[in-house]
């Protein structure tokens, strides 16, 4: 039967899970969120780890404290969390990084989802318009024509790796000036 | 689809398949650009497939499995631990009936029961008068009894019990102390305690006065078993709790408690987990007692929640989403009403009138009435798209009933 089977945590998003956590403290959540996002931990600590033997190690710390820190406290945006600790992480295996500080609001990552449908295509454009002449291209192609990066390095002539960046970078600069203008509106 | 989606819309999560899909080079250009677009979300992703690209023979499988044992070891010892408090618990549980019964057979003079009864019970006297006095010598030596021992003395008014079964009185008797052994638990559990050995060694003649006088009391306010059955149906069929979920907006039948008896299924479930680590120093009557409190926490939590979920979906008109939802409650618990009712609502807003018809007459038909007038009030809306002359016939019953909904039955007459 059904309602309360083991399917059930493969539906649930992150923060449904956290919540049921925090409620029941069952360790099969954890292991649901292991599932999701260990692999994860280990390619950001394979990133910035010299030594590829503490990832393991690395990776058992991060959901212990997981267990820990979420019977307690909510956490809004488990990527992001995730993402700083681990680099955190790293950092105290590698002091060459720099310390990380979890912050709700900088999570430009998460989106949601009803708001942001206010926006028009044309605004889109618009906003697009104001990026780099490099980041526009690369965005457009990316996004619009749906390409690889491969195919993008072909057809424009950058490297893949200023490819990856032109795309990353107008991204970001894409929704700070898309913020800016819903700023502006709600003034 | 938006332009704004295309760049900001959710992609999904990047999976250990994407990843090495993307790395191993099998992915074609549109794969490529989907994993790509995956991992531009968030900075967890990209660096994950940075990190991979930079390491590209990483196994994750094989480092997935080996921590995840690392991490979720002690579920198995735990396990363990839950079934040894089970063990006890049910071993505990399963004396105490029969330490009661012994106890009123004991108050009852040998000059009342039958001439038969009579010399079997006079030989089983001067048996467990050998046994006594072999065993108080005994006693004094090693007074804590090993539970073998206990379990042969019980075999012993096991044999008791049986050859005393032809008499009603007694018969009666016994059912009244083990109801009052449910009642009293926890201070059957002190005395036994205290006197357990001398009480079930000699049940026949010297009862324990102060478990005597416990049973007693007991005896002469009997449990009203018929009674309270009667009043929980009351409280099924008239005053049903309340309770407002999906932010406080829908209102719902609440179940809690009522979920209880029939949570086999949580049981199951908490047993394929184990205990949790935190359990793991705790004696095991504590530990059983946390398990025991866990189960009744998680139904209450379960079954609300989700219904939450459900009421939430068709909230936010998601109608087929929210009848898959309700379904699912309707499997385990057929007469849901909170799910009969909201899968009426959302079969109406589906525009499935007949359906949607054949659910509000279980809800009106139920024993529950809380959703009663919302039910005829909605079939009344569905028989107007479906057949009129009905529709309106209702209507007017509505309309003459007075209730929450007569006023608008008339306005909807009247045009």
């Amino acid at each position: 039967m059904f309602l309360f089977n083991k399917q059930k945590y493969t539906e649930l998003n992150d923060n449904e899970l956290l919540q049921m956590y925090r409620k029941t403290g069952k360790q099969k959540i954890i292991a649901e969120l292991f599932n999701r996002y260990a692999h994860l931990i280990f390619g950001v600590c394979l990133k910035y780890s010299n030594k590829n033997d503490i990832c393991e190690d690395v990776v058992i710390q991060i959901f212990e404290t997981v267990m820990e820190y979420a019977k307690k406290s909510e956490i809004k945006f488990l990527k992001s969390w995730l993402y700083t600790i681990t680099r955190n992480e790293c950092f105290k295996q590698n002091k060459s990084l720099e310390k990380l500080e979890y912050n709700d609001q900088i999570n430009e990552d998460v989106i949601d989802d009803e708001k942001e449908e206010t926006i028009s295509d044309k605004k889109l454009k618009q906003a697009i318009n104001q990026l780099k002449a490099e980041q526009k291209e690369c965005i457009e192609l990316f996004y619009f024509e749906e390409l690889s990066y491969n195919q993008i390095a072909e057809k424009t002539g950058y490297e893949i790796k200023k490819v990856k960046s032109n795309i990353q970078n107008g991204k970001r600069n894409l929704s700070i000036i898309l913020k800016k203008e819903r700023d502006e509106i709600v003034q | 689809m938006k332009l704004y989606n295309k760049i900001f819309g959710n992609k999904g999560d990047l999976t250990d398949q994407d990843i090495e899909k993307y790395l191993s080079g099998k992915a074609n250009a549109k794969e490529q650009h989907n994993i790509e677009a995956k991992a531009l979300q968030n900075q967890l992703f990209a660096d994950a497939l940075d990190g991979y690209a930079k390491n590209k023979d990483f196994n994750i499988n094989k480092l997935k499995n080996r921590t995840s044992k690392k991490l979720f070891k002690n579920n198995s010892t735990n396990y363990l631990v839950a079934i040894a408090a089970m063990f006890a618990l049910v071993t505990i549980l399963f004396f105490i009936p029969f330490e009661n019964k012994t106890n009123e057979l004991a108050k009852i003079p040998a000059t009342k029961l039958p001439a038969k009864e009579n010399i079997i019970k006079e030989e089983t006297i001067k048996k467990s008068e050998k046994v006594t006095t072999t065993l108080q010598k005994s006693e004094e030596k090693e007074p804590v009894k090993p539970v073998k021992e206990r379990i042969i003395t019980k075999e012993k008014n096991k044999d008791l019990i049986a050859a005393n079964t032809t008499s009603n009185n007694q018969e009666k008797i016994a059912k009244k102390a083990k109801l009052a052994s449910k009642v009293e638990q926890p201070k059957i559990l002190e005395n036994n305690i205290e006197i357990d050995e001398s009480k079930s060694l000699e049940p026949a003649y010297s009862a324990p006065i102060t478990s005597g006088e416990v049973m007693a009391e007991i005896s002469e306010e009997p449990v009203p078993i018929a009674t309270k059955s009667k009043r929980a149906e009351k409280v099924f069929e008239d005053n049903f709790p309340i309770i407002y979920l999906a932010d406080n907006t829908l209102k719902a039948a609440n179940y809690n408690g009522k979920r209880l008896p029939k949570n086999e299924v949580i049981l199951e479930d908490a047993r394929s987990i184990g205990t949790s680590a935190r359990y793991a120093n705790e004696t095991v009557a504590e530990a059983e007692m946390q398990v025991n409190n866990e189960y009744l926490f998680e139904e209450k939590y379960y079954y609300n929640d989700f219904l939450d979920k459900g009421l939430f979906k068709y909230k936010n008109e998601k109608y087929s989403e929210a009848i898959i939802i309700f379904d699912e409650i309707l499997k385990q618990y057929p007469n849901d009403i909170n799910a009969l009712f909201y899968n009426g609502l959302s079969f109406y807003k589906l525009k499935k009138y007949d359906k949607a018809i054949k659910y509000f007459d279980l809800v009106i038909n139920d024993k529950i009435n809380i959703f009663d007038q919302e039910a005829e009030w909605n079939k009344a809306l569905c028989l107007l798209e479906t057949n009129k002359a009905e529709g309106e016939k209702l209507l007017q019953k509505i309309a003459d009933d007075e209730g929450f909904y007569s006023q608008k039955a008339m306005n909807l007459l009247n045009e």
